[in-house]
């Protein structure tokens, strides 16, 4: 941990605790809990919203802690949406698009890198760029002439689009991490770049793959615009089960936050448990630009 | 669930009585009479049905089964909320492969624009085929209103009405009570209610909608009272008239005078959320929104509602209605067999299925049916204001191509009004911009 | 690491000369061979959409036309770019918008990295929780605030007014709708910053902070003049992913305030969607793609550009 400027809270090794820095220390814990309270407020605000009844939910003034809990909700959401199917499907959509997503990016992150090509970076920063909207007309046509329409491979394949450029975009900054002696040794024994590459860089920027992956299966996770146009019946994925609690006639919004929930848990525990690689993920890429 | 609603089985056993006891239907079990619709003639076909979300589609989802033994036919219905819907049905007519082959149209939007580009398949023909439709369809026991919605200019029938949306008044009859007063009957007693019962923070007089686009509906009924048209009788833009100057004045005003703050942002789901909360005395919108008023899980103020057709203005009374109506594509490759399944959608049977689910329908006949009124699953002050609206209905938007945009324009002008611009600079500027629009999209 | 060789071991026969020429071939055409199938992809996938775009922007058709598409060059590009009030006063807002996001965002991140960048009990669930905002899904979030921000009936202005605050309009006034959404768009996004702040620190060099130590120069002086500049380039990379989304922000808006009220939080994508989608006008919207397109490019390349000039 390098020592910044700002004053450690700790005392030196040896020193007794004094009054000042237990002070100092309180302020600094009330300082990052007011710093993450609004984080914390609005997803707390969330969950409650789908404990609680319709009647409650619009309620006011709002109760933050007593309430009745129910959990009708979420079964209305189960009820409405055949949930299971759409938790599959976003799975395999999303899974699908990441595995193909680095399959193709980390070899290209590793010629970027390795050959420093700018231009191919930007050409691959140009997919994220074009606005959503005008993918949909010309995808519903080219998807509908091979009737890949209502199929996974359809939505893979447009979720690349979001997953691979960002799969370049993280891997490129951690294949540049590695040193160029290891590679260059490798070839001089006789090593070609195909095996530099597969030997030496992948094992190296491993925490970058899963960084890179867990990103890419989020962002896809995510997605709604396209696959409203390209999925059917068979293919819808879970964002549409929020939108399915607004009605004609009524919003309901316990239903609504049950639903948002339910979509946002997966996609948390999956960060949970992959927290770490994220940080290092993102962060590896940027800083070695 | 109380209050006179009913279950799902007695609801179920009540409309087959009905039905019986209304006519003999094709469906019938028994062999009285010869049929000369063969049901089961498109046997095997797979039809690929597109609804936006809608209560009309929740009751009539349930019976697919029985159209689908009933004919043979398969039904693979696609229910999407209605911007995504409609975005959808765009792309996909726009690919122009037939992927659908009937859906749900909102005619209020589509009418004009898609029977311009030949989306809708007219059913003149089919209705008078004996071989396709049944002998007591009774296309003459729609109403006129709905009728209207559906008949294109050059008398081309578009769709089947399943559904009208007149615009009613909803008013806390506990406080009306209170002071002695029956339902408003003019724009004039309207406004005096409602500066009578505001009260904020507490209680607010009165709120329609103040979002833009979603306020262009509303908006109709005042311009209706005041005599304001669309159109010139040559297609132009009408807003260059004092009506509208008069009707921007009005709808502003009350706003920004009796009702809750932020109006200006409330789309309906804004506005009702403040109903039922108890905070508003008078509320305007869609007669359907009233489903969730008396539901004591949703609602604070059960059977403290009345219902009424909207006040009169200068020029008279109107409910400005919305009608959907099931439409066959004309890009469909099972024409005939979609057309089956939207006649069996608005059929006699089915409409008493749906307004005993509580859902309005385009048939007069329906609503007078004893069983209606016997058990109702709305209060009765609801089923009378919906058939009086029904009665003094008319289209309540524009029938030109681009609707959306017109609403747009109104939409913004309301908006800006509301928050303290001139009514005439407004409706000069909309003017402008609505002939501009006119010009590009109606040639 | 003793690696294969393309001699192969003894005792295997030796590899057909075909063999030996494409091992060759590869190995010199490696810098293109590696990011092809990547390149093929994308280009497979976008390349239908930028032809079609681009050549639907060139003419003039409306979704539910009968008739053709009708060819008129440029002249949509030359409604965009003179007669357009609605999409002037769009382009400003959207990057009024952008620029007040990615500014919010980017100091508060740094601010909040600052913070966060020293061994504390409960920093790894700190660091958890903070990530939430970026993850959930944005439309779920944005329905959320919509009842969070209701004027009368809404927690926001609950806490408000219990802050003895009179109550907020937040996306319910022209006047502080654009407001209201950016602070949606700053809760949502902040997270991304500070994560690429906190890695940044992390790596900083050691040297400078122990000259200036021994210099006796004081925390502030230190913060501005040694920590900021060494972070410039990698806070660069994340204003520029930043700016990329936030030019082309939709749902957060769409879902909110459908660009209103009277269009004050109307940006470029939203218009554009409007155009597709309710107009119906493929072909002047798909000219607005295109300008949309030009500016984000055109921000980008302007953020690539300072950030290599620092080096």
């Amino acid at each position: 941990m390098v020592a910044t400027a700002a004053a450690v809270a700790r005392p030196a090794r040896g020193r007794r605790l004094r009054t000042r820095d237990v002070v100092r220390s309180a302020g600094y814990y009330a300082l990052v809990c007011v710093v993450m309270l609004p984080t914390v407020f609005v997803f707390y605000w969330m969950v409650t919203l789908s404990l609680k009844t319709q009647v409650e939910a619009a309620g006011y003034p709002p109760h933050f802690f007593r309430f009745a809990i129910t959990l009708k909700n979420y079964a209305e959401v189960f009820h409405k949406n055949p949930f299971p199917q759409y938790v599959w499907n976003s799975f395999v959509v999303a899974a699908g698009s990441t595995l193909i997503g680095l399959a193709l990016g980390l070899p290209a992150a590793f010629s970027i890198a390795r050959w420093r090509q700018q231009g191919l970076a930007l050409t691959v920063l140009v997919a994220r760029i074009i606005p959503g909207i005008s993918y949909l007309i010309p995808w519903y046509v080219l998807f509908r002439r091979v009737h890949m329409v209502d199929t996974y491979q359809a939505l893979i394949l447009t979720h690349l689009v979001v997953g691979l450029p960002l799969i370049i975009w993280v891997m490129v900054g951690f294949f540049e991490d590695v040193p160029r002696d290891l590679s260059e040794a490798a070839l001089i024994d006789g090593c070609s770049y195909y095996g530099a590459f597969r030997r030496i860089a992948l094992p190296l920027v491993r925490p970058g793959i899963v960084a890179a992956g867990i990103l890419s299966f989020i962002f896809s996770w995510n997605n709604f615009l396209f696959s409203v146009i390209l999925a059917g019946r068979h293919t819808r994925t879970l964002p549409i089960a929020v939108f399915n609690m607004i009605n004609y006639e009524e919003i309901s919004w316990g239903p609504l936050a049950a639903a948002a929930t339910m979509i946002t848990v997966p996609v948390i525990i999956l960060t949970l448990i992959v927290q770490r690689h994220i940080v290092s993920g993102l962060t590896f890429g940027a800083v070695k630009h | 669930m109380g209050h006179g609603m009913m279950t799902r089985r007695e609801a179920l056993r009540l409309g087959a009585g009905a039905a019986a006891g209304a006519a003999m239907t094709p469906f019938a079990a028994g062999p009285a009479r010869a049929e000369t619709v063969n049901w089961q003639k498109y046997k095997g076909t797979t039809l690929s049905l597109l609804f936006y979300k809608h209560p009309w589609v929740d009751e009539i989802q349930k019976y697919f089964p029985e159209f689908e033994s009933l004919t043979g036919m398969k039904l693979q219905a696609d229910v999407i909320p209605e911007v995504q819907g409609r975005e959808k049905l765009v792309v996909q007519m726009t690919a122009g492969a037939g992927d659908i082959d009937a859906w749900h149209a909102s005619m209020h939007v589509e009418k004009r624009r898609f029977w311009k580009a030949g989306w809708f398949q007219p059913v003149n023909g089919y209705l008078g085929d004996k071989g396709l439709t049944a002998e007591d369809y009774a296309w003459n026991d729609v109403t006129k209103g709905a009728v209207e919605a559906v008949t294109q200019p050059d008398k081309t029938i578009s769709a089947l009405p399943t559904f009208p949306d007149p615009f009613v008044l909803f008013y806390r009859k506990d406080l009306f009570d209170q002071k002695g007063w029956g339902p408003p009957k003019t724009l004039d007693e309207l406004e005096a209610r409602a500066k009578a019962l505001h009260n904020p923070p507490n209680m607010y007089g009165f709120v329609m909608r103040g979002l833009k686009n979603a306020n262009a509906t509303p908006w109709a009924f005042v311009l209706f009272a005041m005599g304001g048209k669309y159109l010139t009788p040559d297609r132009k833009s009408a807003m260059n008239s004092p009506e509208w100057v008069k009707t921007m004045d009005w709808y502003a005003g009350m706003l920004r005078k009796y009702a809750p703050p932020g109006v200006v942002n409330f789309n309906w789901y804004e506005c009702s959320a403040a109903f039922i909360q108890g905070q508003v005395g008078i509320y305007i919108d869609g007669v359907n929104f009233a489903n969730q008023f008396e539901d004591p899980a949703k609602s604070k103020i059960v059977g403290k509602v009345g219902y009424a057709p909207l006040p009169a203005g200068p020029a008279g009374r109107f409910a400005p209605t919305f009608t959907n109506a099931m439409a066959v594509s004309g890009q469909s490759r099972h024409k005939e067999a979609a057309y089956l399944f939207s006649q069996w959608a608005t059929s006699k049977r089915s409409c008493v299925r749906e307004l005993l689910g509580g859902v309005g329908v385009a048939r007069a006949s329906t609503w007078g049916l004893p069983d209606i009124k016997a058990k109702p699953k709305m209060p009765f002050g609801w089923y009378q204001a919906y058939q009086e609206s029904l009665k003094i209905s008319r289209p309540g938007l524009p029938e030109i191509v681009d609707v959306t945009q017109y609403r747009d324009i109104i939409g913004v002008a309301i908006q800006k009004a509301i928050e303290g611009a001139k009514p005439a600079d407004v409706i000069a500027e909309a003017h402008k911009q609505f002939q501009e629009m006119l010009n590009e999209t109606e040639r | 690491m003793a690696e294969s060789r393309t001699v192969p071991p003894a005792g295997v026969p030796l590899a057909l000369g075909g063999s030996r020429r494409w091992a060759r071939f590869a190995h010199r055409h490696a810098r293109f061979i590696f990011p092809a199938p990547a390149v093929v992809a994308v280009a497979a996938i976008i390349v239908y959409p930028v032809l079609y775009t681009v050549w639907m922007s060139l003419h003039a058709w409306f979704a539910s036309s009968l008739t053709p598409p009708k060819f008129i060059a440029l002249a949509n590009y030359g409604r965009l770019l003179v007669a357009d009030a609605r999409f002037h006063e769009a382009f400003f807002r959207t990057l009024y918008f952008a620029v007040l996001v990615v500014a919010a965002e980017t100091v508060l991140g740094v601010a909040m990295a600052l913070l966060f960048n020293r061994e504390f009990w409960g920093r790894g669930l700190v660091r958890t929780l903070s990530i939430l905002p970026m993850v959930a899904t944005p439309t779920a979030i944005a329905l959320i605030f919509v009842m969070m921000y209701h004027p009368t009936l809404g927690v926001m202005n609950y806490l408000v007014t219990r802050a003895g605050l009179p109550p907020f309009t937040w996306t319910y006034s022209s006047r502080t709708a654009l407001y209201a959404l950016a602070l949606v768009d700053v809760w949502e996004w902040t997270p991304l910053v500070m994560l690429i702040a906190m890695a940044g620190l992390a790596a900083l060099p050691k040297e400078p902070y122990e000259s200036a130590v021994i210099d006796g120069a004081s925390a502030l002086k230190i913060l501005w003049h040694i920590t900021l500049p060494l972070l410039r380039p990698i806070l660069i990379v994340a204003v520029l992913f930043r700016a990329i989304d936030a030019i082309k922000t939709f749902d957060i808006i769409f879902v909110m305030t459908q660009g209103g009220p009277s269009n004050a939080s109307e940006t470029i994508n939203l218009l554009l969607f409007n155009h597709a989608f309710a107009y119906f006008n493929i072909g002047y919207a798909s000219s607005m793609a295109v300008a949309l397109f030009a500016i984000v490019m055109g921000a980008s390349l302007i953020l690539m550009k300072v950030r290599r000039t620092e080096w």
